[in-house]
């Protein structure tokens, strides 16, 4: 029974040889000198897809050079295929004399007139199906055992623009998008650190999903990019839409409702992680970029508490621990003073809210989950909603229906004020992520307290900190700097100290290099 | 270096085994030892308290030799090699009895203050059953994060007794004279009534060889005590000076009674603010003795995990926890487990040592 229930909680574990059992490989096939046979493999692989594209061609109009272009027409940038492929191609060819064929071609084809950045030879039939894939052009040659792929990919996408759920008062307003190659070089252009390392995978067996590794290699630790590389590797799934997906095959404890891992669209934060040692994972489609690994405390930092004055930084950290508290406690604590410990407040108070709760005919704790229970559904409602639609649901819902709850009867006012507060508290929290699993945990801690009252609101509390106690990411402790306490690092978390006395990269998450460089920079002025 | 990974991975820091202590400590005994003490050496309770921190450090000193002898096993291993099989088992069991009957003894004392404070009409063993769960579930978590969780609770919830410093500018320092006046005989014997609240500390006979740093031990553990000795002088010297040795016979849980006096405007009654983080540090010391419990049990059964033993405990927990029909029965309980504890804790490790030393006996490794 015992081993059951646990079998059922855990992973089955997938050694190695399951996994290239289970994998789809089709032998490798080389590519043939006869143009017919390569086509029809190809036709083979790829004939169901009507964006495929076959350009019988003669290389330089000789007929005795017979060639085809492979391409899919939507991922493919058709005017610079005209201009600078086919039209060279069939124009500007020079022969060279010579009798052998084979010669010929080899000949020919080394100094083919063909002005792509990245080009290459592949030798089997398989690279080339990936090839076209992958939105690059395939030349086949009669009597040539090789293909010649060229890079003039175009996909459709979105532009950089602003950060929409990250959004900032100050600081850089650009955003990561989908692609890949843009992404990076909106790293790039911010780190120009040639230890900047950039690792290519790939995911999914099916979506081939470019997948990059971003550190700093003389900063980031080697046994957590080894752990990576690992789990990377092991991977095994079909499709790999988000970082999200990702970061659930990541996961030390699969079993936790908080994030283990970090994500963001924001460049800035992005390279705030890399200088501490961390590692980016940039996935081509999405996005969200994931930080690894991530400490509980990162996700009430935001970028502008370290690019305002510390005092500003400081202020409105407090404020986010404070609103997080509320966010998982209040509605908890009402119930349990308002149905045990009445005595607990003052009188005044006590009997203000008795003389509210006087027509209510439901008791607190049924009150309470009810106002919850459409508190959330509103703000489901909201996010799904177009802009402007969603602003008259917070109307409608918030104001009205909150309004005519306390005048039929419903709630008493004192619950909506509870309630309001929460979800407010709850929007405090800077990330999206890490505010849902907080909001969610409040239900528990009504139930709790509804139960036990402030006894019930405490053994929540020390259930939610020993689950966070317990949590790791890549072997880094998730809730320090606070358990373990890692002194140094309290500097950046409750307060953020003055940017000069953090010199220190931090101790909870493990790296080559702790000293910053920040009391070089203390430069005096000349006098 | 990953042969031993368990082990590895559930290795605690020196800070940390500070914290533990400290937190596995002072747990229930906070709110009881005022009174008790002040029964019997009176005005001079707070040199009592200091008496017996003394006792410990000879304690704490005798359990880390012992450990450091045998750095990588417990005291239900190395007992039998000690000792024995018949007689070293007898002496293990000792220990896992005596670690169960702490551990329901601080959850009845728990329960109790809680029923009479927070939740009147609730039926004790489902406050029990709340309580046991919670510690299941940290102990399922493994020894480092309920180091973490000490380390971290103890900074959360040392800001508790700033609470506590407007009595002390009430005190009246007369209630402190004639200092002595009580008799040596009665200090000595006020010492021994402290052992309760003092034990814990043996934890070390069980989680040495998890400890990073074998050598630094003594220093981390004596801290520790520095600070519960700290605590509990601080406790003892406000209540006293508060109330008086003579009122405080009358008060049953002088601790949360000395809050009582504070008024603060607008929130009437502060002292359920300290019910409500007391609730934490009880909670810390309960669950470590449980956590004792369930691993002493593990290995002297070599049973598969500390989660199924600490299953099988909640029975035997729930047994013991109804044993004492009312609380006076419990304080006599008490001072009975505090015996059994004072063998076990100053009596047995120097005696295994000489034992060690003049049959050379060594861990294997």
């Amino acid at each position: 029974m015992w081993n059951k229930i646990k079998s059922f909680l855990t992973f089955k574990d997938q050694s190695k040889d399951n996994i290239n059992q289970n994998r789809v490989q089709q032998p490798k096939t080389k590519i043939n000198t006869k143009l017919s046979i390569n086509l029809d493999y190809i036709k083979n692989n790829l004939a169901q897809s009507f964006d495929l594209n076959y350009k019988n061609i003669l290389l330089g109009g000789n007929k005795n050079y017979q060639a085809t272009l492979v391409y899919i027409t939507s991922i493919v940038n058709a005017q610079y295929l005209n201009q600078e492929i086919l039209k060279p191609l069939m124009l500007n060819i020079k022969f060279t004399n010579s009798n052998n064929i084979k010669e010929q071609i080899n000949n020919l084809v080394q100094q083919l007139p063909i002005s792509v950045g990245e080009t290459k030879f592949i030798a089997t039939l398989n690279q080339s199906v990936e090839s076209i894939l992958a939105g690059k052009v395939v030349l086949f040659i009669n009597e040539f055992n090789q293909a010649f792929v060229l890079d003039i990919k175009e996909e459709a996408g979105r532009d950089i623009s602003t950060p929409q759920i990250e959004s900032t008062t100050r600081g850089p307003q650009e955003a990561f998008s989908e692609g890949l190659e843009a992404n990076i070089s909106l790293i790039r252009k911010r780190l120009k650190d040639n230890n900047l390392m950039i690792k290519n995978y790939q995911l999914g067996a099916r979506t081939k999903t470019d997948l990059a590794l971003l550190y700093i290699n003389d900063l980031a630790d080697p046994k957590i990019l080894k752990q990576i590389r690992n789990r990377i590797n092991n991977i095994d799934i079909d499709g790999v839409l988000d970082t999200g997906y990702v970061n659930q095959y990541f996961q030390d404890n699969w079993k936790t409702p908080f994030p283990i891992f970090q994500n963001t669209e924001r460049p800035d934060k992005a390279i705030y992680n890399l200088l501490e040692g961390k590692f980016i994972l940039l996935l081509n489609g999405t996005p969200f970029v994931t930080i690894i690994p991530t400490t509980f405390i990162q996700f009430f930092q935001t970028p502008e508490d370290y690019y305002d004055i510390f005092y500003i930084g400081s202020a409105i950290r407090i404020l986010r621990l404070i609103a997080t508290f509320i966010t998982v406690t209040l509605p908890s604590l009402y119930i349990s003073l308002v149905s045990f410990h009445h005595e607990l407040l003052p009188t005044d108070l006590a009997l203000s809210i008795a003389t509210a709760r006087q027509d209510v005919p439901f008791p607190s704790y049924l009150e309470a989950l009810i106002m919850e229970i459409s508190l959330e559904l509103l703000r489901e409602s909201g996010i799904r909603l177009p802009g402007p639609i969603g602003q008259t649901i917070g109307i409608v819902g918030g104001l009205i229906l909150g309004d005519a709850a306390v005048n039929a009867g419903l709630v008493s006012p004192p619950m909506v004020i509870v309630v309001a507060i929460t979800a407010i508290s709850s929007f405090v929290i800077p990330d999206y992520e890490a505010a849902i699993p907080l909001r969610l945990l409040r239900f528990p801690m009504m139930l709790l307290a509804s139960f036990f009252s402030v006894y019930g609101v405490m053994i929540g509390w020390l259930l939610i900190l020993i689950h966070l106690c317990s949590l790791e990411s890549f072997n880094q402790p998730y809730f320090a700097p606070f358990a373990p306490i890692k002194v140094s690092d309290l500097k950046d978390s409750i307060i953020r100290f003055p940017l000069r006395l953090m010199g220190q990269r931090p101790y909870s998450t493990s790296n080559q290099q702790k000293d910053r460089q920040t009391r070089k920079g203390d430069s005096k002025d000349e006098q | 270096m990953n042969n031993n990974s368990p082990k590895q991975q559930e290795m605690i820091s020196n800070r940390q085994l500070t914290f533990i202590i400290i937190q596995v400590t002072v747990g229930t005994g906070i709110l009881s030892l005022p009174r008790e003490i002040s029964l019997v050496s009176k005005q001079d309770s707070w040199l009592a308290v200091l008496l017996g921190s003394t006792y410990w450090i000879v304690s704490i000193f005798f359990l880390y030799k012992l450990g450091s002898k045998f750095p990588n096993q417990t005291i239900i291993e190395y007992s039998e090699l000690i000792l024995g099989s018949i007689l070293g088992k007898l002496i293990a069991f000792s220990y896992v009895l005596y670690s169960i009957i702490i551990t329901a003894l601080s959850a009845r004392f728990f329960v109790m203050v809680l029923t009479s404070y927070i939740l009147p009409k609730t039926p004790i063993s489902i406050n029990l059953g709340l309580l046991l769960f919670t510690c299941i579930y940290l102990i399922s978590k493994g020894l480092k994060t309920i180091a973490r969780l000490d380390e971290f609770l103890f900074f959360i919830l040392a800001p508790a007794y700033i609470v506590m410093i407007p009595t002390v500018l009430k005190s009246n320092w007369w209630h402190f004279r004639p200092v002595l006046g009580t008799g040596i005989s009665n200090i000595v014997s006020g010492s021994f009534v402290t052992t309760y609240s003092f034990l814990g500390a043996e934890i070390l006979l069980l989680i040495f060889p998890y400890i990073k740093s074998k050598n630094k031990v003594l220093k981390s553990s004596l801290t520790g005590l520095g600070i519960i000795t700290l605590t509990y002088l601080f406790i003892t010297i406000t209540t006293i000076g508060y109330f008086g040795s003579e009122t405080l016979g009358y008060i049953l849980w002088p601790t949360i009674n000395l809050l009582k006096a504070i008024k603060i405007p607008f929130f009437g009654r502060l002292e359920f603010f300290l019910i409500f983080l007391w609730i934490a540090i009880a909670f810390t010391s309960i669950a470590t003795f449980y956590y004792i419990a369930s691993y002493s049990l593990t290995q002297f059964f070599s049973l598969k995990n500390k989660v199924f033993s600490s299953f099988i405990l909640i029975p035997i927990i729930y047994g013991l926890f109804f044993i004492p029909q009312n609380i006076i029965e419990v304080f006599n309980y008490s001072s009975f487990a505090a015996k059994i504890g004072t063998i076990l804790v100053f009596i047995i490790p120097p005696v295994l040592l000489l034992i060690t030393k003049l049959r050379g006996v060594a861990d294997e490794n």
